[in-house]
């Protein structure tokens, strides 16, 4: 036995030892500590960053977005026109909820005529049937008798063109309605003002420009709503009416909420990197369903309608995907070498690689943010179809790589790592063709058959191959409209 | 640490794989390391290295015969002050790999028994055994070597 002082002596001599490391060795060290190339992950950020930013801002448009048209008209009554301020037209008392057609013009300006020696804020009687007469036939506005009611104020009608009257009061401009609700255009916009005007008293009044004119004979009660005060403050109403109207089209758009879930199967394309030293001789398929091929998604959507069968959707989903793929490979060391005699005698050696079988089981936890167009058809009353595209990002939350070499587990790698938070993320397309049913008044819900692809690869990195999955799924949403129209 | 690779290994071919997967180690994980010594931190890098690459060939090596070691009468003479440290270490590299492995750990790198046992996947009573084996299999290699020298 070694006593302590022969231990202690050759520790020193073994410690003391110097070995000269092999003149190659740095060269084959540098060459698989090369850094790897960043210009990837920038990548990834600056497309999520740009997805992140342009996802919001489209949404936010289409939700934001109005009909350009409707607004215009409305902004465009709600202005004084140039021709009103004519000193032709100044002097022509408005009709009362007409179209502008060219006798009524005629019909018009004949009544104005004869009012502007009396009283210029003609006073129409409050009646319903009066009212309603007036709108129907505007053409005789002049002709209807004053009824109003002392000390209450006028009613004036505003228009530019002499177009598109408006009723409004300076007394109870609240309860006022819009001045597009005039629009003699409709009977059911008609009935509106027709309601409206039941309860207060009624006065035919000419474009603003020409309200100081025309006030100047009528009654001290009269005057006060006619003073140019009060034709300021009516003429701010229909701007605030104008701002109400595209309030309540803002909120008027139908859009929906809903929640999904949807089993996916997947699949995958399997390309081998061919810079890589090793050889894939064969990848194994399982036949018929494999479990750990199955993921799960869930979702929640948001749409809003963009036109009338087409909505725009977004959805937040989860997706828990997994992968099993195995493949037998060699790494060119030659295991045997067969020899076999020619014909001519010659001898012909013929290497057998060893091969290996490497297995590769993954789950994939996935965030992802998804914008599409779901497009609907075939409308019935509880049942339509629909077609959905659409394309998104995922970002991987959490992933697991399990592998087993012959069989036997050597590793699990758990990803993304911290140096590349981004890694395997990824973007997919969706297409997919559905039937929706309604459920009771306000509930749809929707089976849909749908093919998820990624795009990049997840295993390129890693792997000797390239991977590019793709699933199968069936979609089953379940969704709430709200502004059904 | 290149001697440390040899330490651990039959052939030097064998020291250079290890060096050189061990180096890998130390550039890949070189965010792991938090202060301490840099050298020992490194050292244990190539152990755990020199280890794995045992776990992983220990069924194609050769189990030495021990009972063809001739017993030898005890020399009081200081055999080792008078070997280089080369010389020392092709000696320590005929014992059997078991106590190679043990005999380094514990007598060259000052592991105790328990890291030693946790580090081989082994019984702590194993390696104390194989320890006690190491050294008086090593001391009679030493003997034999001296005479060897001695009848040239």
């Amino acid at each position: 036995m070694l006593t302590d002082k022969e231990q202690e002596e050759i520790r020193q001599k073994l410690l003391g030892l110097e070995e000269e490391p092999p003149l190659d060795s740095w060269s084959k060290i540098s060459a698989q500590i090369r850094p790897a190339r960043k210009r990837r992950p920038w990548g990834w950020l600056f497309l999520a960053a740009l997805l992140l930013l342009v996802v919001p801002g489209g949404v936010y448009y289409v939700i934001n977005q109005t009909p350009e048209t409707q607004f215009s008209e409305t902004g465009y009554k709600s202005q004084p026109d140039a021709g009103a301020e004519t000193p032709g037209l100044d002097k022509r008392p408005a009709p009362l909820a007409t179209t502008p057609t060219p006798s009524h013009q005629k019909d018009t300006e004949v009544a104005a005529e004869e009012n502007s020696t009396a009283n210029i804020s003609q006073e129409v009687p409050t009646t319903e049937s009066n009212t309603k007469s007036q709108l129907n036939e505007p053409e005789k506005p002049a002709g209807i008798p004053n009824t109003r009611k002392p000390g209450a104020i006028a009613f004036q009608t505003r228009s530019g063109k002499g177009k598109t009257p408006v009723l409004v009061s300076s007394r109870d401009s609240v309860t006022q309605d819009k001045p597009n609700q005039a629009k003699p255009t409709s009977e059911r916009s008609a009935d509106k003002v027709t309601t409206i005007s039941i309860d207060a008293p009624v006065t035919a009044v000419p474009a603003r420009d020409s309200v100081e004119k025309q006030t100047q004979p009528i009654s001290p009660v009269d005057s006060a709503a006619t003073t140019p005060q009060a034709a300021k403050d009516q003429e701010e109403l229909p701007a605030k009416e104008a701002t109400e109207e595209k309030t309540q089209k803002k909120t008027g758009k139908p859009w929906y909420l809903g929640v999904t879930f949807a089993p996916r199967y997947a699949f995958r394309s399997v390309k081998p990197v061919q810079e890589d030293d090793v050889y894939i001789s064969k990848i194994t398929s399982r036949k018929g369903l494999d479990m750990d091929r199955m993921g799960y998604e869930f979702g929640l959507n948001f749409g809003k309608q963009v036109k009338k069968n087409l909505y725009l959707e977004t959805s937040l989903s989860l997706m828990l995907l997994r992968e099993n793929i195995a493949y037998t490979y060699s790494n060119g060391v030659i295991d045997t070498v067969l020899q076999r005699m020619g014909n001519d005698g010659t001898i012909q050696l013929t290497p057998v690689y060893a091969i290996g079988e490497r297995q590769l089981k993954s789950s994939y936890a996935y965030g992802g943010l998804r914008v599409g167009l779901n497009y609907f058809f075939l409308e019935r009353p509880r049942s339509r179809f629909n077609l959905t595209l659409a394309g998104g990002m995922n970002l991987l939350v959490r992933g697991r790589t399990q592998e087993y070499l012959d069989g036997v587990w050597t590793e699990t790698i758990i990803f993304p790592s911290k140096n590349n938070i981004l890694e395997q993320s990824n973007y997919n397309f969706l297409i997919g063709g559905g039937y929706n049913l309604r459920v009771r008044n306000s509930f749809e819900l929707m089976l849909m058959p749908s093919l998820n692809y990624f795009l990049g690869s997840t295993f390129k990195k890693r792997e000797p191959i390239g991977l590019r999955p793709y699933s199968v799924g069936f979609t089953i949403q379940v969704r709430r409209h709200f502004n059904k129209s | 640490m290149m001697a440390v690779c040899v330490r651990y290994t039959k052939s030097r071919f064998e020291a250079e794989d290890i060096f050189q997967e061990a180096f890998l180690k130390v550039f890949k994980n070189i965010n792991g390391y938090h202060g301490g010594s840099f050298e020992g931190w490194m050292r244990q890098i190539f152990i755990n290295t020199a280890i794995n690459h045992y776990h992983k060939n220990k069924k194609y090596q050769e189990q030495l015969d021990y009972s063809t070691v001739e017993e030898v009468v005890p020399n009081d003479e200081d055999i080792i002050s008078t070997l280089s440290g080369q010389e020392l270490m092709g000696i320590i590299n005929q014992l059997p790999e078991g106590y190679r492995l043990v005999f380094n750990l514990y007598i060259v790198e000052g592991f105790n028994h328990r890291e030693i046992a946790d580090m081989l996947q082994i019984a702590e009573g194993t390696s104390k055994s194989q320890l006690a084996k190491a050294k008086s299999y090593l001391k009679k290699m030493l003997q034999k070597h001296s005479i060897s020298e001695n009848a040239d």
